[in-house]
């Protein structure tokens, strides 16, 4: 995993409630209900691959209260989660 | 165009509805046109007690399904008789008891909606209205949704129907399906108790779910039976012996994930399955009902109704 790599949402549908965003993925044809953190990244990736760097300034940019360390370690564990669902792609 | 009165099963005298069903008798069932045959007499009761206000339709229209019950052709209908259901010559269940022919005829009249009616999101949900807004209620068997919609019924709310939403994926509207209501073991004393007036087909023991009883919908809500309306409130119910009668909001988010647990084709239906559930929950008020109280849950749905 480096800066470099490129990540992308696979096919899915987005939708937000309050603090809540559920997801469908269109290949599996599961349900998920995300936290707003993930479900903002993961619909950001839907629309447009981000390379790592990328992420972790969109992630900066939306919570400018929380320590980059805290920021990375949060990224660390939404690519390794979200890749073993299979609702992220690293090219 | 004709101004003859449109006929319905109520029009037919029992020996006459015995020689149509023989032959093949074609009515409405909301917005399904159903053909059954049978030689079974209880299935003339059934249809006579509870199909009265249903449509009778004419030669050209087209049916949706056939179905036929009929029983076995060996030795054993003189030892244990049996019925079988049949859609289009295909049996999809095992025989039942003779005596369960009228249940066999609701469940798989219900198997054929769910199976085939792909052009809904179809929920497994009991739904009613009043004031324009209809009351979604999913729940699975025990829930107390069919006891709780009986109730409503009999307080005047329209039956879309006590078993399945049909939720268009075209429009989001919810298609009505009105049909007797299946109540089982408590519940049928409980409404009988309640409504004394209340019409029950034949009340049938010892099947997979109990004793079984059908209690007749009302002629108003088979009359709109091609008459959608919108859903505003969507509540799952929890009957719980001694529960206190509470009402507590549920995101929208976990609503969605609970109703698609209760669809028959959420899956199959794939991202427009999606699309018309959160379009549902998104129109929708949602709520986690529990209940033990008939009388305050009344109440309490009255109240929702004018919001």
């Amino acid at each position: 995993m480096t800066q470099l790599t490129n990540y992308k949402a696979t096919k899915i549908r987005c939708r937000q409630w309050q603090d809540d965003y559920v997801i469908y993925d269109q290949l599996s044809g599961d349900t998920h209900v995300l936290d707003v953190v993930s479900g903002e990244l993961i619909c950001a990736l839907s629309k447009q691959t981000m390379s790592r760097a990328k992420l972790l300034a969109l992630l900066t940019e939306l919570y400018v209260d929380v320590t980059e360390s805290e920021i990375e370690s949060y990224l660390f564990d939404f690519i390794e989660k979200f890749e073993l669902l299979g609702l992220l792609i690293s090219e | 165009m004709s101004n003859l009165p449109i006929s319905n099963i109520a029009s037919l005298s029992k020996s006459q509805l015995q020689q149509a069903i023989i032959k093949g008798l074609d009515f409405k069932v909301g917005c399904f046109n159903v053909r059954l045959v049978s030689p079974i007499v209880e299935l003339v009761t059934h249809l006579h007690h509870l199909y009265g206000a249903n449509e009778l339709l004419a030669k050209e229209d087209f049916i949706d399904f056939h179905v036929q019950l009929s029983s076995p052709s060996t030795l054993r209908r003189y030892f244990r008789p049996q019925v079988n259901f049949f859609l289009d010559g295909y049996a999809p269940f095992k025989p039942l008891p003779y005596v369960q022919a009228s249940a066999l005829f609701e469940w798989g009249l219900n198997w054929c909606i769910a199976s085939h009616a792909n052009q809904y999101l179809i929920i497994h949900a009991a739904v009613v209205e009043r004031n324009g807004q209809a009351f979604i209620l999913p729940g699975t068997p025990g829930s107390g949704k069919s006891t709780l919609c009986a109730a409503l019924v009999n307080q005047g709310w329209r039956l879309l129907s006590d078993e399945m939403t049909l939720l268009s994926t075209h429009d989001g509207q919810i298609y009505p399906v009105p049909r007797p209501i299946s109540l089982k073991n408590q519940s049928i004393d409980v409404i009988k108790k309640r409504s004394p007036q209340s019409v029950f087909g034949q009340i049938v023991n010892d099947t997979v779910k109990g004793t079984v009883g059908h209690f007749c919908p009302p002629e108003l809500s088979v009359q709109l039976g091609e008459n959608p309306v919108f859903a505003a409130k969507l509540i799952f119910p929890k009957y719980k012996q001694g529960a206190e009668t509470e009402l507590s909001t549920l995101s929208k988010s976990k609503a969605l994930l609970r109703a698609a647990g209760d669809c028959f084709n959420y899956n199959l239906l794939g991202v427009q399955g999606f699309d018309s559930l959160s379009g549902l929950v998104e129109q929708c008020a949602c709520y986690e009902f529990h209940y033990s109280n008939l009388d305050e849950a009344l109440i309490l749905f009255t109240e929702l109704s004018h919001q």
